[in-house]
């Protein structure tokens, strides 16, 4: 409950703090994103595709350097806001898509933590947030750089049997995990795990424990 | 006496390879044969290689079927798609791996073979077949070998097809690739997904922008919508055996990008301006064996789906108890067709459940035959 209205009042903060920019749509894509074309503060054109053919753009400094960057949502959900972010990049002058090293092309729900230098992302995936995946980022240059995920999702076994592919989602069991992939391979870094029956869990005391491993040894 | 028999070892192997014939794949109109694992049509799909292909011939078998060896393969290939000389019809791509910045060219389709070169990203090829496993079995710099085909994307627009003779009359459309407008799009930006923003002066005064995964998207001038004027095509992925197109069709506005809502993308489309219909059709891998087929037809400046011809491994999906339960059958394919309306309904024209193994050329007319069905 409590992540709940943390997560709410976040948004509430991110939209408080955006506004609807004045963007220009010059297309669209087979996928019906629309195609932006945005102009920054310095007089440079920002290109990007959103789902919405009206989006909120919010200057904002997200790399901690003191120079204001761009954020611009680009898909907003029900639960979920995923955003580009275009870094001022002082040596050459511009501003730069931000790319990160895994696989999260959208940042989700971002929120920034100045003082650990981290940048995080909150994805909800329902049955009010039991579901989630939590992702710290630390910069590298322009580059988002991966080092702690957490991730809450149910059980799923996957076997092959002979020409037969099976995936059993087990509805009834959480499956909780989190890793330091500074330590190794996806398989390699799992630093903390929990699989337990939905029904024997203690969800405010399971989300502490994992949070705590989440940002353990970072704040 | 032991000498003696080496001799004659050595003698018989020669023997053998003497009597191995080079011959070259002739696919006829479709330009493709498929290598089977034994000489009969329903056998399973070793993989599929383009007129021009180089074969050695092993022996001939009863049927009409030949024992051929291609490149580390060796299968049955009906001897009347072998030729003495060679058509090519070879696909040009270039290497263009993502997440590196070259390939490694292999003496045989897998990971565990010797490795003959490495080729740097943007490297020009031609494409003589694709095993069923996803390597591309290439010719580069005159050398044979092995690439893994997720690598590899078109070099020019996809050869376009023309209908079949025996199931629709020819299109308008010319079997060759058309020619590239002279003058290119600029890129203006890119995309979250690593796509580039493409704007394109389309003579008019209008400029038209579109997605690509490619800096250099093709851009060519065709009729798609038959009102007897040309449009725009553009290529929005480039891959070794899918095409992608958006089409910017001419109206009294100016272009319009038409819309094509249930249909993901136009997959190496083919136009029936006879029946006024758009093709789409994708292949999903397995040699070809698992597709996707769209029939569009125009509603104004947007393509409406008629039709879809669906060849995908059967899924069983089931509840247990809470439990939700996904089985994949990777050697069974489960083919459907369905109409759509207007307003988007769908309804179920043909389904059945087949063995991948025996997917063969004339299934796969048939499930076309079931597609058109009282269109034309």
């Amino acid at each position: 409950m409590r992540r709940c209205v943390a997560a709410l009042a976040c948004l509430l903060a991110m939209l408080m703090a955006s506004a609807a920019a004045e963007t220009t749509v010059l297309g669209q894509t087979a996928d019906f994103f629309y195609i932006h074309q945005y102009t920054a503060p310095n007089g440079q054109d920002i290109w990007f595709t959103a789902m919405e053919d009206d989006v909120y753009i919010e200057l904002r400094d997200v790399n901690f350097d003191g120079i204001e960057d761009i954020v611009v949502d680009t898909v907003m959900g029900a639960n979920n806001f995923f955003s580009e972010l275009f870094v001022y990049d002082t040596t050459g002058g511009a501003y730069v898509r931000v790319i990160t090293d895994s696989s999260e092309e959208r940042l989700c729900n971002v929120s920034l933590h100045p003082e650990w230098g981290i940048v995080s992302t909150h994805w909800n995936g329902g049955y009010a947030g039991l579901l989630h995946v939590t992702n710290l980022y630390r910069w590298d240059g322009l580059t988002l750089k991966l080092i702690r995920s957490a991730v809450s999702d149910e059980w799923t076994e996957e076997r092959y049997e002979g020409q037969t592919f099976t995936t059993i989602i087990h509805g009834d069991i959480l499956h909780m995990t989190v890793r330091d992939h500074t330590l190794g391979s996806y398989d390699e870094c799992i630093v903390w795990e929990v699989i337990m029956p939905k029904d024997d869990i203690d969800l405010e005391q399971l989300f502490e424990q994992e949070t705590e491993a989440l940002w353990q040894g970072i704040r | 006496m032991k000498r003696l028999w080496m001799l004659l070892l050595v003698l018989l192997a020669v023997a053998g390879t003497a009597c191995a014939e080079t011959m070259f794949i002739d696919g006829g109109a479709a330009d493709e044969v498929h290598l089977r694992s034994s000489p009969v049509d329903s056998a399973s799909s070793l993989g599929v290689y383009y007129t021009g292909t180089p074969v050695e011939r092993l022996t001939a078998t009863s049927g009409g079927w030949s024992r051929v060896r291609i490149g580390s393969q060796t299968g049955y290939v009906r001897t009347e798609h072998l030729a003495g000389e060679a058509q090519l019809a070879f696909r040009d791509c270039v290497v263009n791996n993502t997440t590196s910045d070259w390939v490694n060219l292999r003496q045989e389709d897998s990971f565990e073979a010797t490795v003959l070169a490495r080729l740097d990203n943007g490297t020009a090829l031609q494409l003589m077949g694709e095993t069923a496993v996803g390597w591309g079995y290439v010719l580069w710099n005159g050398q044979r070998g092995y690439v893994v085909t997720d690598f590899l994307t078109a070099a020019a627009p996809a050869p376009r097809q023309t209908p079949e003779a025996s199931t629709a009359p020819a299109a308008t459309v010319p079997a060759a690739s058309p020619a590239p407008v002279a003058a290119g799009s600029s890129i203006v930006g890119t995309t979250a997904d690593g796509g580039y923003i493409h704007a394109y002066d389309a003579g008019n005064g209008q400029t038209i922008y579109f997605v690509a995964m490619e800096a250099d998207p093709f851009i060519t001038l065709e009729d798609v919508n038959f009102d007897g004027r040309a449009d725009i095509v553009v290529t929005t992925i480039r891959g070794a055996t899918n095409c992608y197109y958006e089409f910017f069709v001419w109206t009294e506005a100016g272009y319009i990008r038409a819309d094509h809502p249930g249909v993901e993308g136009i997959a190496n489309y083919i136009l029936h301006p006879q029946y006024g219909y758009v093709a789409s059709s994708a292949k999903a891998g397995n040699a070809g064996a698992l597709y996707e087929d769209c029939l569009m037809r125009w509603e104004g400046s947007s393509l409406r789906l008629v039709r879809r011809s669906t060849s995908e491994e059967r899924r069983e999906y089931r509840s247990e108890g809470t439990s939700f339960v996904i089985v994949m059958h990777s050697r069974q394919a489960s083919l459907t067709v369905y109409a759509y309306t207007a307003e988007g309904d769908s309804t179920l024209l043909h389904e059945e459940i087949v063995d991948l193994n025996g997917m063969d050329a004339e299934m796969l007319e048939e499930m076309k035959q079931h597609l058109w069905e009282g269109l034309r």
